[in-house]
């Protein structure tokens, strides 16, 4: 059995009550447990008191009257009569709270009619009563009749009925109270000892714990937010809702709308959100957060209460940040080694192309002078045997560029040599010549007297030069002013080129990215993005320079940066 | 006497290149079309001046300027070629094995070719 009477019913009340009843009534009763215990007794009558329950032989009929009436409702009836073997009657009925049969509620003892006056007078010569106080004692117990005695008892056993049920009702109320107050000491351990920082919030949005660790992350002190709805301030620099906001009122659409791709439910636990977010106003210079709010319900399912952790996983960023830089890095050079890779065989076969060329040329060249020689300057075949001529010598130009620019890459690898800068330039723009010429481009060139040898790898300038060059070109494809401006001048240590386009120009948000590998706004086709990482590769590699700066619409200006060979600064 | 001029060269294109260029001029040219023949003339006849090409099949321009060099230390001798490296490479252990020999670097035309030749031949204080 869970619960006794005693615990159930305030037995003093129901005593008080019991006894006003029964003295209207006229009646005595008595609530006893299933084990016999009387525990509640109203005016018992003086011939079971001072009598029956006085002498031996008489109690005992009094105590099996009491049992066989108890087992007579334990076999489910609704209630009992018996006549006690010392001649009067007792009733019963049991008192059953939430279907359990946990006491009984005893009447009597009454006569159902008047009683036998002999009987008596023989129980008291037997037993040695005082006849006189006996007669009188057996004078005050009530005739009742049978039909009175039901509604009786289902009055008294519905009464005790009621208040047990109350009472058991208030039991439960306490210990839910307990359970709460319980789970609510356990959530308070558990978030104050927690390492990990966590607050809570209830289905007011009041903020109700806030542990030392979310005070250390956040900066904010329980104190500034315990009792408030301010949990907002430690994250963000406007009021909106936290996560846990979301959580305590179940609004699972609105979490989607706030975080969009950062969230997600939670695969541990149910009904709970987890993100992860980058906050600036947490900490110094911001923070990266991993955050899971989780709903608290009570036994019927309903959210009371919000709990949210808050995980610090800025270092973990940084190092997948870090990670990803390397790894961009390692792509950046791995394109670059097979854009070299793919420069030296365009070098060696427009090598191999240029040396197959070079003794047809040469036949060709000596056959047209050949021929020239021996035509007069008056025939009409002279100024067409020189126009061959000059076309021939401009192939032998080309031929030779090509040969000059592709040397060095032939082995991979080049040794740095001293050479003027101007030398450089001037084979660049002789092999651009042809270009210069068809787009109208007006390429002023000046170089300052006397500036020093530079100390390079020669086909990697030139290369450089080359692909700077080929872009302002690029860049002058649609305007109307074309100019390019080669200055070259010295700088300190170094010799400094500046190539100076009158093209498109490069718009301002674009203009960090031209060194990126693979940037470019050219069309498909076109180039490849590599130019400008390789050149800026080149220039680190032999301790220079290169900046860009440029407006959209007016031109674009690249410093490069040379460094001085030794001899040319002893100079 | 005229100065005698051999050029040692595969390629028609060149040797007829020095024929034409020099034709009706003060020089005499032969032309070998291998390393193999052009020894074979030498042999028989002295040169004032030899132009030699270096990639040639059969004997190679630089083991037929070995050869050269063998018996005559004297004749100028000019490697015309395109600049291939592994000729090059070849010819630089020529260099320092001591081999002399003067480079010039294909094509060229009538006018350098006379000036080159001119150079050489018409200032005997040179060589």
């Amino acid at each position: 059995m869970k619960y006794k009477i005693a615990e159930l019913i305030n037995l003093a009340k129901a005593q008080v009550l019991t006894d006003s009843f029964c003295e209207t009534v006229g009646i005595a009763s008595a609530i006893i447990d299933l084990d016999g215990k009387v525990l509640i007794g109203s005016r018992w009558q003086e011939i079971c008191t001072d009598f029956h329950r006085v002498n031996p032989q008489t109690r005992l009929r009094c105590i099996e009257s009491d049992t066989v009436l108890a087992n007579r409702l334990l076999k489910g009836r609704k209630y009992a009569i018996y006549e006690c073997r010392n001649g009067l009657t007792d009733a019963a009925a049991p008192i059953v709270i939430e279907e359990e049969h946990i006491a009984n509620f005893f009447v009597g003892q009454f006569f159902s009619e008047p009683p036998n006056i002999e009987y008596f007078r023989k129980m008291l010569r037997e037993y040695g009563f005082d006849e006189t106080s006996y007669l009188k004692a057996l004078s005050k117990v009530p005739i009742i009749h049978k039909e009175r005695i039901e509604p009786i008892l289902d009055f008294l056993s519905g009464f005790a009925e009621l208040i047990g049920e109350m009472g058991l009702k208030q039991i439960r109320q306490l210990e839910t109270t307990d359970a709460l107050q319980e789970n609510e000491e356990r959530i308070s351990q558990m978030v104050k000892g927690n390492s990990m920082p966590i607050f809570v919030i209830d289905k007011k949005h009041i903020v109700t714990h806030w542990n030392k660790a979310c005070e250390s992350l956040t900066g904010v002190p329980s104190s500034k937010v315990v009792g408030t709805k301010k949990q907002w301030s430690a994250f963000y620099p406007a009021e909106r809702p936290v996560m846990a906001d979301f959580i305590t009122d179940e609004l699972e659409e609105e979490i989607a709308k706030y975080y969009k791709s950062k969230c997600q439910k939670s695969t541990l636990i149910p009904g709970a959100y987890e993100a992860e977010d980058f906050f600036p106003k947490v900490g110094k210079s911001g923070k990266w957060l991993f955050f899971t709010a989780a709903p608290l319900k009570n036994s019927k399912g309903d959210v009371i209460a919000a709990i949210e952790t808050v995980q610090d996983i800025t270092e973990r960023k940084k190092n997948e940040e870090e990670l990803k830089n390397l790894y961009k890095k390692l792509k950046q050079s791995q394109t670059q080694v097979i854009q070299l890779e793919k420069l030296k065989t365009i070098g060696i076969m427009a090598a191999g192309i240029a040396h197959e060329l070079n003794n047809p040329i040469m036949g060709i060249i000596n056959y047209v002078q050949y021929c020239l020689k021996h035509t007069s300057r008056h025939d009409r075949r002279y100024s067409v045997l020189r126009d061959l001529e000059y076309e021939t010598k401009r192939c032998i130009d080309t031929v030779q560029n090509l040969l000059t620019f592709a040397y060095g890459r032939e082995n991979g690898k080049e040794e740095s040599q001293n050479v003027s800068c101007d030398t450089l330039l001037q084979r660049v723009t002789k092999l651009l010549n042809h270009r210069i010429e068809k787009e109208h481009v007006l390429l002023n060139y000046h170089i300052a007297d006397r500036t020093p040898e530079i100390r390079v790898k020669v086909s990697q300038i030139q290369h450089l030069f080359l692909n700077l060059i080929s872009n302002a070109l690029d860049a002058l494809n649609k305007t109307t002013k074309k100019e390019i401006n080669i200055d070259v001048c010295c700088e300190g240590d170094f010799i400094k080129a500046v190539i100076v386009d009158t093209g498109c120009g490069i718009a301002a948000e674009n203009i960090d990215k031209i060194f990126e590998p693979f940037f470019t706004t050219k069309t498909l086709g076109q180039g490849t993005g590599l130019g400008l990482t390789i050149n800026q590769n080149i220039i680190k590699e032999h301790g220079g320079e290169i900046k860009c700066e440029s407006n959209l619409g007016a031109g674009t200006k690249f410093i490069v940066l040379l460094p001085i060979s030794k001899k040319g600064k002893s100079r | 006497m005229s100065k005698q001029i051999l050029v040692i060269d595969d390629e028609k294109a060149i040797r007829n290149s020095f024929a034409l260029t020099f034709e009706e001029s003060e020089y005499m040219i032969d032309t070998a079309e291998s390393g193999e023949k052009g020894i074979e003339i030498t042999q028989k006849k002295k040169y004032d001046l030899i132009f030699l090409d270096l990639k040639m099949p059969g004997m190679d321009g630089v083991e037929t300027l070995r050869k050269l060099r063998e018996t005559d230390k004297d004749t100028p001798i000019y490697i015309i070629t395109a600049f291939h490296q592994e000729f090059l490479d070849k010819l630089k252990v020529a260099e320092e094995d001591g081999v002399d020999f003067e480079v010039i670097r294909k094509p060229v035309d009538s006018e350098q070719l006379t000036h080159i030749v001119k150079g050489i031949l018409d200032k005997p204080g040179i060589y």
